[in-house]
């Protein structure tokens, strides 16, 4: 792993231990884009796994709070992970995130927290971040093993306006005139 | 005869706004073209199809596949063309010493289609991609912005690859709603409420926007305005 993803990604299971361990769960949706930078630029599994697992795993929370059930114990198999990727022994970090996303995709599945598979809606949100910082839908999708239909369409509801000062909008409206003349 | 080079985004926008039959009644009126490359055709049709969800939608644009409406490019070349632009695209921009991956071989296998085949139009909703073709430095700020880092650019990747696309036109789904409720299409739907022409055509642009068409509010009031509703 480039040492700049292992820095980026122990510093966000820091942070996300530090939270679960004082029950602050609020910041775990933001500590979820804090490698989507890494992930634009290298576009490497790594970066975009923590994210996925991190966002998904402050939906799960989230639900089991509203729900008043019990929060899914993950923080030492976190601590396992920080310790695997401190030690550099990456392979044994990427097991243990490997697990843990399995785990909630179980709990989920379990526990019907959601109809869409959380780590399936997961994916699609990060795939929308990891398209508003520049990498087009069908790339983004490739990353991320989604198809264009369910990510295209979360992203026509999400992203905001952004004009790209290209061609006009009656230019271009006149040109497509031109074709069906 | 015109031909248009369909990219995967426009056939889902129109399908997903349940508006894919206007392509059929476009190509009526027109007598163009409507391509799509193999590479877009498994993303909308074979790939879906062995899934649960957009299966549907995978055989509505089947059926148009079938009926002839959309031909299928399947052509080495292209391919070749497409990978010749794809390293060229996914070469302009770097940071950390990396050069950023910003498309993907699908897309340039229809830019390539069109540049071999000598289209008249591509049809792409995907801004980033149309913002690569139309403003590539525009995506350089834009990716700056949200990157908050500045970004190292190719400036002989960025002119081989402009010099490459410079002849190519980009129209959207958007702009085909837009022909198909100016030429009557849509009017079965020009129903008995207070400025009913005004409502479909708004209710077109939004359906296509928020269906994944690039398009800004700005340029809908643009269009609203323009048809003097």
């Amino acid at each position: 792993m480039r040492p700049i993803i292992k820095d980026d990604i122990l510093e966000v299971l820091k942070n996300v231990i530090e939270s679960l361990k004082k029950e602050d769960y609020s910041a775990l949706s933001e500590l979820s884009n804090h490698t989507i930078h890494d992930a634009s630029i290298f576009q490497e599994d790594d970066p975009l796994t923590i994210a996925v697992l991190v966002y998904a795993l402050s939906k799960c929370i989230q639900r089991c709070l509203e729900r008043r059930q019990a929060c899914p114990a993950v923080a030492p198999s976190l601590e396992k992970a920080y310790e695997a990727l401190q030690n550099d022994d990456d392979n044994a970090y990427r097991a243990v995130i490997k697990n843990l996303l399995r785990e909630i995709g179980q709990m989920d599945a379990q526990l019907k927290l959601y109809i869409q598979e959380v780590v399936e809606k997961a994916k699609i949100k990060k795939a929308s971040k990891l398209h508003e910082h520049g990498i087009s839908i069908a790339r983004t999708a490739e990353l991320l093993g989604l198809s264009q239909w369910e990510l295209q369409g979360y992203i026509g509801k999400t992203i905001v306006d952004v004009p790209h000062d290209g061609m006009k909008t009656m230019e271009r409206l006149r040109r497509a005139r031109e074709l069906f003349q | 005869m015109k031909t248009l080079l369909f990219d995967a985004g426009p056939i889902i926008s129109l399908t997903t706004t349940n508006l894919l039959w206007i392509l059929e009644e476009l190509k009526k009126k027109s007598r163009a073209n409507f391509s799509m490359t193999i590479g877009v055709k498994q993303e909308l049709i074979d790939r879906p199809l062995e899934t649960r969800r957009f299966k549907f939608e995978a055989l509505q644009v089947q059926s148009l596949v079938e009926r002839g409406i959309i031909s299928v490019i399947k052509d080495d070349v292209v391919k070749a063309k497409a990978n010749q632009l794809l390293n060229l695209a996914n070469s302009i921009l770097s940071a950390h010493g990396q050069n950023i991956k910003i498309v993907q071989v699908g897309e340039m296998e229809t830019l390539a289609a069109a540049l071999l085949y000598k289209a008249d139009a591509i049809v792409i909703d995907e801004r980033i991609t149309r913002t690569l073709l139309e403003n590539p430095k525009g995506l350089q700020q834009l990716m700056e912005k949200r990157l908050h880092m500045q970004l190292k650019t190719n400036e002989f990747a960025l002119r081989e690859f402009e010099e490459a696309t410079k002849h190519v036109t980009i129209i959207r789904s958007f702009e085909l709603v837009t022909i198909a409720y100016e030429t009557g299409l849509l009017d079965k739907f020009i129903v008995k409420m207070p400025n009913a022409r005004r409502e479909l055509l708004e209710s077109i642009l939004w359906g296509v926007k928020l269906n994944g068409c690039s398009v800004t509010d700005d340029e809908i009031d643009t269009i609203v305005k323009a048809e003097k509703l």
